[in-house]
């Protein structure tokens, strides 16, 4: 069983390294490396693998070290994960220990890139030193030895970029992986900030050149705000591409998690944390829902979990208690193939995913009263063949109904379409007494006991 | 929700996947801090994983439940009266199943000015 190892920076002169057995809690070791900052900010710290060939998974931690390479303060160490022993530092940007100045923020390793059969790292940090000398940039680092392979100097003196960056895999097909940078606009006070993601290719070092690029991305002003959640979570939409977790602005005071698409950047859902903040019954504060974002599949039902953090902006004062930030945990259900059984000639298509079936227009149906709106009244509008047909009553208020094998089901609300629409296949069996007796939300996946 | 995808008659259509995003389980941690990242970090949520740069990461199945375990971590800056600060850090481990603390870490930091 992995242990658990957590990395401690203080506000000192030196970054604690501690092993615990992940089962029980209990330290197993501990070792620490000097830095040469007193006040870090944004170091951090991976598990990256076996990189130097050893058998043996190594760590690679970023700071302000007190040593040099060409001239450059190292700002990585890779070490052993057993011993803490170092290997090598690297030394990718000039740095600086200025509080307000990154450090290499993150660290993702890609697997072999240049062919020397090791895991190569990629690395990125915004404002790698005084502006506008060192912006910020994104480094692939040689995993045997830290040298640097190459390097992007995504940073600009108008937007910060380097630090949020998501390693995608071949987006574009072409043998070699690609990663995801988001970058915005410097200035803080603007009160609307948008994002730009755009993916490049690590084979080369070019800017112009991008895989995609994904514009017009509601941004948080990130005044008291850390951290915001911005990460690969893995094939969501099952088209063969890792997706990516956006945390995103809502409002001066809520902000929501995007999943887009890491084929071309679309926004495949947005889960807002508005409802889930005001069920805790907390919306004093800002709330920063997705300001750290996981996923993994938990419970090995093929569905991965994505598990989003929450942080709230007020800072605690001696005596005055604490806030009480949470972690929220929403799963979510991969997308399976859809199939389709018809399409009628105005688009309208019937089918099923995931042993579920769907109804939607070509291209316009993004809310149900879209879907409704194009439907005539007391229409017959469409039959699949699965027996079941939609339309509209007489009533003349846009509501409708399903006729499954001639039972019809009347649907008076938007609430009874949805249900139709992400009812499971028992729908078909007892369609009548599904409709009427579930609610919305008991209509969908039954939650395995203990969730 | 758009997702494009071939038809029986050979054109591709956008479909809206009516799919939601179902919610389980929310959890308190009532001693959980994301107010200074950097200071306390956890490692990706698997070695050589995809992706690093969150304070949640996923365990093992830790108690054998057939669900795996995760942790959080996070640390906040407490401004003292003195305009002093300090650093207080924690990592808590959570029942993947219930959601349940089942230990925490605690990590006094150490004090410093400014902010």
């Amino acid at each position: 069983m992995r242990d658990l190892i957590v990395p401690d920076y203080f506000f000192g002169t030196n970054v604690s390294i501690h092993k615990y057995s992940a089962k029980t809690g209990s330290q197993i070791s501990m070792f620490s490396l000097d830095v040469a900052s007193s006040a870090l900010t944004n170091g951090t710290f991976a598990g990256v693998g076996d990189i130097n060939g050893d058998g043996e998974p190594d760590i690679i931690v970023s700071g302000l070290f007190p040593t040099q390479v060409g001239g450059n303060n190292v700002l990585l160490r890779a070490c052993f994960a057993r011993t803490g022993t170092l290997f090598w530092g690297s030394a990718p940007a000039p740095g600086s220990n200025y509080f307000l100045h990154r450090l290499m923020s993150t660290i993702i390793p890609v697997g072999d890139i240049n062919g020397d059969g090791r895991t190569d790292i990629l690395v990125g940090g915004d404002d790698l030193g005084a502006a506008p000398d060192a912006l910020g940039a994104v480094f692939l680092i040689s995993g045997i030895n830290g040298s640097v392979i190459r390097a992007w100097q995504v940073g600009t003196s108008t937007n910060v970029a380097g630090n949020r960056i998501a390693y995608l895999g071949d987006v574009d097909a072409d043998g070699t992986g690609d990663f995801a940078v988001v970058g915005y606009e410097r200035t803080s006070d603007i009160t609307a900030p948008t994002a730009k993601i755009t993916v490049y290719s690590l084979k080369n070092s070019s800017l112009v050149t991008s895989v995609w690029v994904q514009e017009n991305i509601s941004w948080t002003n990130e005044t008291g705000l850390n951290q915001i959640g911005f990460k690969a979570i893995g094939d969501f939409n099952n088209d063969g591409v890792a997706d990516l977790a956006v945390m995103a602005d809502l409002s001066s005071r809520q902000s929501s998690v995007q999943i887009r698409s890491g084929r071309n950047g679309a926004l495949i859902q947005e889960i807002a944390g508005t409802s889930v903040v005001a069920d805790r019954g907390r919306t004093t504060g800002t709330i920063f829902f997705g300001s750290s974002i996981a996923s993994a599949d938990l419970d090995g039902d093929g569905f991965s979990e994505l598990l989003v953090g929450v942080q709230q902006a007020e800072s605690p004062r001696e005596g005055k208690g604490s806030v009480n930030p949470y972690i929220t945990i929403i799963s979510y259900m991969k997308f399976r193939e859809p199939i389709v059984t018809s399409v009628n000639a105005a688009g309208v298509v019937f089918g099923t995913i995931d042993e579920k079936h769907f109804v939607t227009v070509n291209g316009v149906a993004t809310t149900f009263a879209e879907l409704r709106g194009l439907i005539a009244n007391d229409t017959i509008f469409d039959r699949n063949n699965l027996g079941i047909a939609i339309g509209t009553n007489t009533a003349g208020d846009g509501s409708g109904f399903i006729l499954d094998n001639g039972v019809r089901i009347e649907l008076s609300t938007l609430a009874r379409i949805d249900q139709f629409i992400v009812g499971s296949t028992d729908f078909l069996v007892n369609p009548l007494a599904r409709t009427r007796s579930r609610s919305r939300s008991s209509s969908r996946r039954t939650p395995r006991p203990g969730w | 929700m758009l997702n494009r995808l071939s038809c029986p008659d050979g054109t591709t259509q956008s479909v809206a996947i009516l799919e939601s995003i179902e919610q389980r389980v929310m959890l308190d941690a009532t001693y959980l801090y994301n107010e200074s990242e950097s200071i306390l970090k956890l490692p990706s949520d698997r070695i050589g994983g995809l992706g690093v740069n969150g304070n949640i990461t996923v365990l093992d199945d830790l108690n054998n439940d057939g669900v795996r375990e995760f942790a959080a971590s996070g640390a906040v800056r407490v401004q003292k009266k003195t305009q002093q600060y300090f650093t207080d850090s924690v990592v808590q481990v959570f029942d993947g199943k219930s959601g349940s603390v089942i230990y925490s870490l605690g990590f006094p930091g150490s004090y410093y000015y400014g902010n």
